[in-house]
């Protein structure tokens, strides 16, 4: 089915996921480079990751498989040593993509709204060469999927 | 039967870099209308899309969108299509900035991509604005006239494809070569 004038083609969801959002409240250099540093000496995979600095402070918001979740103690306690990074951890995410996205933002647009309007909380998104992925609660994946495919009328 | 693979590069392989200039970064929070019985935006009734070139969003639900500056306003029109109680003072716009992107064979498999990335950038001072790695491909914003620089490091940093050549004066056309490779000349 067409939205716009695109066609999405496939849906795609990730095995669950750990997700991590950390923030820092000032816009000190470093943040997000000690953050890939630390998970990549633990031989860490971050599957997913946005960035986002500003004046106002600067955000990271990353999923590593569960795998990760034995060192993710561990690691946490060595980016959250600053007292000004706030750090959330989303217990079981996962990553619904949808491709291709062909650059088309109106389309981004309904697919977002449409996991919007089934009170779907959307924790982070972004685009890449083909698809836009979007990360969710595990536990409301199937209804994610339901909520896309009555925007896009395709099939997993 | 599980099999356990260690794979290693001295550098890591891209597939080649890519960058764009003169862009915008579009940031707004939308409150998105209930779906209508017979939708205008799902109907197609309601068109003129606009093409981005990288879309982000974090647990704020702030929207980035970064798009060619030239439709910086274009995108304002499509939200206030879509959500009637917009605020456009709302929409904050960063421009111009430039964005880099490559993508790699199992990036999204593997552990350090974004370490080295990012660690390349900070020890040659390149700001980053912005950043999203999801599946094999890594998208960067940088402020103006930072883009190239960025390319200039990682093509010593990271291995990138070079163009082979043809032969000179081997008389024979691309698919004449292909043909001949494939043996069926």
């Amino acid at each position: 089915m067409v939205v716009g004038t695109t066609k999405v083609k496939r849906l795609k969801l990730s095995d669950p996921m750990i997700g991590v959002s950390l923030h820092h409240a000032s816009p000190i250099t470093g943040v997000k480079e000690n953050v890939c540093r630390v998970f990549a000496e633990n031989q860490v995979n971050l599957t997913f990751i946005t960035t986002r600095d500003t004046h106002e402070g600067n955000s990271v918001f990353c999923c590593l498989d569960a795998g990760g979740r034995s060192v993710l103690a561990n690691v946490l306690k060595k980016i959250t040593t600053d007292p000004a990074m706030e750090h959330r951890v989303f217990p079981a995410v996962t990553l619904l993509s949808a491709f291709p996205h062909q650059s088309d933002l109106q389309m981004m647009f309904q697919l977002l709204r449409a996991l919007r309007c089934s009170l779907i909380p959307v924790h982070a998104a972004a685009s890449s060469i083909g698809a836009l992925t979007f990360v969710i609660d595990t536990n409301l994946a199937e209804t994610a999927v339901d909520s896309l495919q009555f925007v896009v009328g395709t099939q997993l | 039967m599980e099999t356990a693979a260690r794979y290693s590069e001295t550098k890591i392989k891209t597939y080649g870099f890519e960058t764009k200039t003169d862009l915008c970064i579009c940031e707004f929070n939308l409150e998105f209308e209930p779906f209508k019985q017979k939708d205008p935006w799902l109907s197609g009734t309601e068109k003129g899309t606009i093409p981005f070139e990288m879309i982000f969003l974090g647990p704020s639900g702030r929207i980035s969108v970064v798009a060619a500056n030239q439709h910086r306003h274009a995108v304002r029109r499509l939200i206030n299509a879509m959500d009637s109680n917009f605020d456009d003072t709302k929409m904050h716009v960063t421009a111009p900035v430039e964005l880099l992107y490559f993508y790699g064979p199992h990036f999204g498999d593997r552990f350090g991509i974004a370490e080295n990335t990012l660690n390349a950038l900070a020890q040659e001072k390149i700001p980053l604005i912005a950043s999203a790695c999801s599946g094999s491909s890594v998208f960067l914003v940088l402020p103006d006239n930072y883009a190239l620089k960025a390319k200039t490091v990682f093509s010593i940093l990271y291995d990138v494809p070079q163009t082979v050549q043809p032969p000179p004066f081997s008389g024979l056309g691309p698919s004449a070569r292909h043909r001949r490779r494939e043996g069926q000349q």
